[in-house]
């Protein structure tokens, strides 16, 4: 090895949770300049959008990999940083042209200067897991600071490395005989069913399942940009309900300010009366499950479906409430919910919740919903327009409730507020009708004794 | 076992009243202590109970009354000189540092110095920065000294009448701004907490939150927000810096992966850099991201409140470093 100075690495940082690897656009400085902390380095660009990224520390840009362009997975080291006053002309005229990305990693091409590969940065827990459960740090993409691998990463490799087989477990005829035909290998089947049967859609699940990892095993040749990550059951369908819903439906989106006075004093009322009496905990969620769904029975439209042959149209009103889970994203539906008191209302909507997040709905949990509900306000979302959960024809989207200036006889004072976005598919309703039921639900929700009217 | 709440400053007052009675060798010394009972109020009565023989009250002079203990402490007696403001201990630097804590070692164990040095530490008041310091570090860096820093009534109690019966130096230092604010449960029957015992303020599992003194409060109402957003932090106080309970802290982080580490005194070369070198070193192989250090900046603190409250450290900050190590570590 060469006598190298002290340098540290800059790498592909996340932007999101979500983001594995970045485009890297350019660099904003020069081999040999001199760049202070917090100052622009480079931009990459990341789902939609182009963001410069600041450097962590003084120092001087004395060593750059990352090639206009290519893309590379998070953490994957770009240049190098050396300390501030330390600029060795030599050092610094190291320029990789043919530096490739290889995987996410970038290659040195001077290999005296750097003899051994970039080791993936990851925590001494993490490492000393590794070793315990005989993960290759290499093939773990990291959840923490910089792409740091830590325990947990670990954690869900090895598990999704090695599935327990599960001893025993009964098996439904027809399971047996899909599994039979599409070739699913029942001890690698999770069963769902009483006492952990295996049912047919277990079957078809794990299906789904060896069909995704089947691609990935062909690894992409080293050019292509980015590492393939396989779908889960879940993701799939999300992806192709949501691509379907937004293609097809032609979205249109509402958009009211409520004035949350008095829902947050009717909350604040009914909290510790529901808590004793019933066991429940009275969300905000709860009381727009309860005024949406006794509304919805006036505006029939927002129950309806779109198909070729007419409208179809229902009168349960079976509300779907969004469930953000780690499996991703679930709607439970609350069925006949304008028949149900507030305090049922709230432990079922907490029930549903809670198996969604288990994983263990069944279909009838989520089957034939007619409207949906969704809240991020929990998440510091203030506003936001959903994508209609097809077949259905609307879905609200309920923003944070907030204190916010308001202006009322002239005064501006502040308020509890938050904002509805209603979006609905405009083959089975219009404007105006829509109109109509967003501003007769805001009249509720500010004044909630007209509900009973 | 019957239990009333004291103030802190009830609990030190009470330590020492108990001691004075039970050991005719215990002396106090310090300024305004006696006839006007402290600044403090933490040796009301103790004058008109035990006399000016024992409850001395000096000049403003403090290399002067913290020598002349040490060299009553050569004599057998147990001096407890009070520094009503720890940041004037500066002044028996040397009686401190250069005498009492080198004696049993120089004179090969013919000479002990069992004295016990009371001086408060804490900012907060607005009192300037001569009068806002916390110097506990300082003597945890001297070998021959033991250094108690109590965070409640019980421990203040249990941890004084220790020191007040230990055969080596030991400084005890007090937050004044716990004396009356800080209010606790402490027995009527008579305890002792050894050194060296760390005491765990709040179990949890997600991240190992290290405090003392009047900060293992500040530690508990951040763990207690934590909470809510379903961040489980253990919360734990060394009570002693030397003897340091190195055990507790490195299997405490062992089980949850991760440490912030909090004290009023400065950061740069601080107890938070001793206590983190611990951990790195006791739970390296189950750190689950860099040690975090919470501690006043490394600035004179100011006069100014909204100035002070910014350089020392507050539930805000302790969150902010929770969340930096528990970023990417947990799914969301």
């Amino acid at each position: 090895m060469n006598a190298i100075q002290p340098k540290s690495e800059i790498v592909m940082p996340r932007m999101g949770l979500t983001m594995e690897s970045g485009r890297f656009i350019k660099w904003l400085k020069q081999v040999g300049d001199t760049v202070r902390s917090g100052e622009p380095l480079f931009e990459i660009e990341t789902d939609k959008s182009v963001v410069e990224v600041e450097a962590l520390e003084d120092g001087i840009l004395s060593q750059i990999l990352a090639q206009d362009g290519e893309t590379y997975v998070v953490g994957a080291v770009l240049g190098y940083l050396s300390p501030p006053g330390s600029a060795n002309p030599a050092q610094a005229a190291i320029h990789s042209e043919s530096s490739t990305p290889v995987q996410g990693q970038v290659q040195p091409s001077t290999a005296a200067s750097m003899a051994a590969p970039a080791k993936p940065k990851a925590s001494p827990a993490a490492r000393r897991l590794a070793r315990q459960l005989g993960v290759d740090l290499a093939q773990v993409i990291g959840s923490g600071p910089q792409g740091r691998i830590v325990a947990w990463n670990v954690q869900t490799a090895a598990q999704s490395i090695s599935q327990p087989a599960p001893a025993s477990t009964r098996v439904s005829p027809v399971a047996q005989r899909l599994a039979a035909d599409l070739g699913v290998d029942l001890r690698q089947v999770k069963g769902s069913g009483p006492g952990g049967s295996i049912t047919r859609q277990d079957v078809e699940i794990a299906y789904q399942h060896q069909q995704a990892q089947v691609e990935p095993l062909s690894l992409p040749p080293p050019d292509t940009e980015g590492i393939i990550e396989p779908l889960s059951p879940v993701q799939r369908r999300m992806a192709e309900r949501m691509a379907q819903s937004f293609s097809s439906a032609p979205h249109f989106y509402l958009q009211a300010e409520v004035d949350a006075r008095n829902l947050v004093a009717l909350r604040q009322s009914l909290l510790q009366p529901l808590e004793s009496r019933y066991g429940v905990h009275l969300t905000f969620t709860d009381l727009l499950i309860y005024f949406t769904a006794r509304l919805l029975p006036r505006h029939p439209l927002l129950m309806a479906q779109w198909s070729e042959k007419g409208l179809v149209k229902f009168t349960h009103v079976h509300l779907g409430i969004a469930v953000d889970t780690e499996q991703g994203l679930f709607v439970p539906v609350l069925r006949e919910a304008d028949k149900l008191g507030l305090a049922e209302i709230s432990r079922q909507r907490a029930e549903l919740a809670e198996r969604a997040r288990q994983g263990k709905l069944l279909p009838r949990d989520y089957e034939q919903g007619v409207f949906t509900l969704t809240n991020l306000g929990a998440l510091r979302i203030d506003v936001f327009q959903a994508i209609l959960n097809p077949p259905q024809a609307a879905i609200l989207a309920v923003g944070r409730i907030k204190e916010r200036p308001m202006v009322e006889n002239h005064q501006v004072i502040s308020a509890p507020m938050f904002t509805l976005s209603l979006s609905a598919d405009h083959r089975v309703l219009d404007g105006g009708k829509a109109a109509r039921f967003l501003s007769e639900l805001v009249e509720w929700l500010e004044n909630p004794a007209l509900s009973m009217a | 076992m019957s239990t009333r709440e004291l103030t802190f400053a009830q609990a030190i007052r009470e330590a020492l009243d108990e001691e004075l009675a039970r050991d005719e060798k215990i002396v106090l010394f310090g300024e305004d202590i006696g006839a006007w009972g402290g600044v403090f109020r933490t040796t009301e009565g103790l004058y008109e109970k035990y006399g000016p023989e024992r409850v001395i009250d000096t000049p403003l002079s403090e290399e002067g009354y913290v020598g002349m203990a040490v060299g009553i402490a050569m004599t057998g007696m147990h001096p407890v000189p009070e520094i009503m403001f720890g940041d004037f201990i500066t002044l028996a630097m040397d009686q401190i540092v250069n005498q009492a804590a080198k004696m049993r070692y120089m004179t090969g164990g013919q000479v002990a110095v069992p004295i016990t040095i009371r001086a408060t530490m804490g900012g907060g008041r607005s009192s300037g920065a001569q009068h806002s310091q916390s110097w506990h570090a300082w003597f945890a860096h001297v070998p021959g000294l033991k250094v108690v820093v109590p965070s409640t009534p019980y421990d203040a109690k249990g941890l004084l009448k220790t020191a007040l019966r230990e055969p080596n130096p030991v400084l005890f230092f007090e937050d004044k701004v716990m004396y009356h604010k800080i209010k606790g449960p402490v027995p009527e029957e008579e305890y002792l907490i050894p050194f060296g015992v760390a005491d765990i303020k709040r179990e949890g599992s997600d991240v190992t939150i290290i405090a003392l003194s009047r900060m293992v409060h500040t530690a508990l109402a951040a763990a207690e927000q934590l909470a809510q957003e379903g961040i489980s932090a253990e919360v734990i106080d060394p009570r002693t810096l030397t003897p340091l309970d190195e055990e507790t802290l490195i299997q405490s982080v062992c089980k949850t992966g991760g440490a912030v580490i909090v004290d009023e005194g400065y950061q740069r070369f601080g107890v938070t850099a001793e206590l983190a070198a611990v951990i790195a070193k006791g739970a390296f192989d189950y750190l689950d991201a860099p040690i975090e250090r919470v501690a006043a900046m490394d600035v004179p603190i100011p006069f100014s409140p909204p100035l002070e409250f910014a350089t020392i450290p507050d539930e805000a900050r302790i969150i902010q470093a929770v969340h930096r190590v528990l970023e990417g570590r947990r799914p969301q």
